[in-house]
């Protein structure tokens, strides 16, 4: 049977791409705004794109917060993408400070850069991600190592170092790539376009 | 080891992917979305979609394009050329946009830059900057395909560019651009030293050995190549194989 994907639209994310990575893995997705319909879904998608600010004032605007917590609740797999996975923790000082849902405990702080030793922000581009031992992620273990591409400014701060499940390194900072717990999952990445690997990444996260 | 990203540049004009030389006669090459396609499986880290005649004739009929180019491709996606407003901006990233580009909307009110970036990320700005050349380490900024001179000095413009919240420059040397003649290394130096955010630079590559010349001179996050990809002169491979 053809899984079920819903993907959350709040108008912040870059819903066509995460669309198409989706239905190249062979699954059925819909892009929607609408409440009951995403307290039904099976497979829960966040994209994300965007300020954490609009984002968050969004998520409260459409008044979708306890249909997500009730996905989560009863145990259905939620993904957050970039912006998707930051809006997942506590709060963030992306211009201003913001409440997220506080699903993960942590904060969205912005990331250091170093001129000299050309470490640039916004981080734009490939790195190697390094995959934490967690029961969580065994179905994810092929993709240690593998480069993903990475779109932000901001980094996620968890406070439970076993919600940290994968990072990349950037000069000598260890900056979050993969956050979860339970049935949650966030990729800082955009694996829906990481080229194959981001697929083949999507596909196994329809394991779950 | 760091390597710069490679990003296939695709000029586009109505439907079709055209060629320019210093930004001017244009010249058809293909189907957009064929090359997007070939490209995404070439290797290529990135794809950049310009409308170069968008800003000429203040239309947007860019969405369904970009919609189309960029099926069956999963790289990140920069779009450029008439975006003018915030909507512009939400209607080319729903058509499959990660970034967009802004040159002639930002120079006539610099303010867009700030707004962009505050609603979508400034890693989602890119400031597209046309350089030509006047004097002797000194290069001004155009418009348009290099046909408005605006007055501003390119470096200025890098900075202010940042000051707004950009999120990554785009620098095309109009003087070099479509001539394989090499990088204008001088306008390139100047402005990466100069640039505290990812900067692409396009315009000028002909040969491999261009691209160790850049790369032993200068520090760049990535380079925009249209010329040598779109008449098949070299494959991606062969070019990331030399950095």
């Amino acid at each position: 049977m053809k899984k079920k994907i819903t993907i959350f639209d709040y108008d912040a994310g870059n819903n066509l791409s995460v669309y198409r990575a989706f239905k190249a893995c062979g699954a059925d997705v819909e892009i929607t705004d609408n409440l009951k319909k995403i307290k039904d879904s099976s497979y829960l998608v966040l994209p994300g794109d965007g300020a954490f600010g609009y984002a968050a004032s969004q998520f409260k605007k459409l008044e979708v917060i306890p249909s997500i917590q009730n996905h989560i609740k009863k145990g259905k797999p939620l993904l957050g993408i970039c912006l998707g996975m930051q809006i997942l923790c506590s709060k963030s000082e992306e211009f201003g400070s913001h409440q997220g849902l506080s699903i993960i405990k942590g904060k969205t702080v912005k990331i250091k850069s170093n001129i000299k030793k050309f470490l640039k922000v916004p981080v734009i581009g490939w790195h190697q991600i390094h995959i934490n031992e967690n029961n969580l992620l065994k179905k994810l273990k092929g993709h240690n190592k593998k480069k993903f591409y990475f779109l932000h400014s901001f980094m996620v701060k968890p406070v439970k170092k076993n919600e940290l499940l994968g990072y990349y390194n950037f000069g000598k900072e260890k900056i979050a790539a993969i956050i979860g717990k339970d049935n949650v999952l966030g990729f800082q990445f955009h694996p829906e376009k990481s080229g194959l690997e981001g697929i083949k990444l999507l596909k196994n996260f329809l394991k779950f | 080891m760091f390597k710069p990203r490679i990003i296939a540049r695709l000029d586009i004009k109505g439907e079709y992917l055209i060629k320019s030389i210093n930004l001017e006669g244009l010249r058809k090459v293909g189907n957009p979305n064929e090359r997007a396609v070939k490209y995404f499986k070439d290797g290529a880290d990135e794809l950049l979609f310009m409308d170069c005649v968008a800003s000429l004739y203040g239309r947007n009929n860019l969405f369904d394009v970009i919609k189309k180019a960029a099926e069956n491709t999963f790289i990140p996606i920069t779009v450029g050329g008439g975006i003018r407003t915030l909507e512009d901006a939400r209607n080319i990233l729903n058509s499959g946009a990660d970034k967009v580009c802004i040159n002639t909307a930002a120079i006539k009110n610099p303010k867009i830059i700030t707004d962009l970036s505050k609603k979508f990320g400034s890693q989602c700005v890119v400031v597209s900057i046309e350089a030509k050349k006047k004097y002797n380490n000194n290069w001004e900024v155009y418009t348009h395909n290099g046909r408005e001179h605006t007055g501003l000095e390119v470096l200025e413009w890098v900075k202010k560019s940042i000051k707004m919240g950009a999120g990554e420059i785009l620098l095309t040397s109009i003087d070099n651009e479509g001539t394989g003649k090499g990088f204008d290394l001088d306008l390139i130096s100047k402005v990466s030293k100069a640039c505290s955010i990812p900067l692409i630079v396009s315009g000028g590559l002909g040969e491999l050995n261009h691209l160790q010349e850049l790369l032993k001179k200068t520090h760049v996050d990535g380079i925009a190549i249209a010329k040598v990809l779109h008449y098949n002169e070299y494959k991606i491979k062969d070019i990331k194989k030399k950095l």
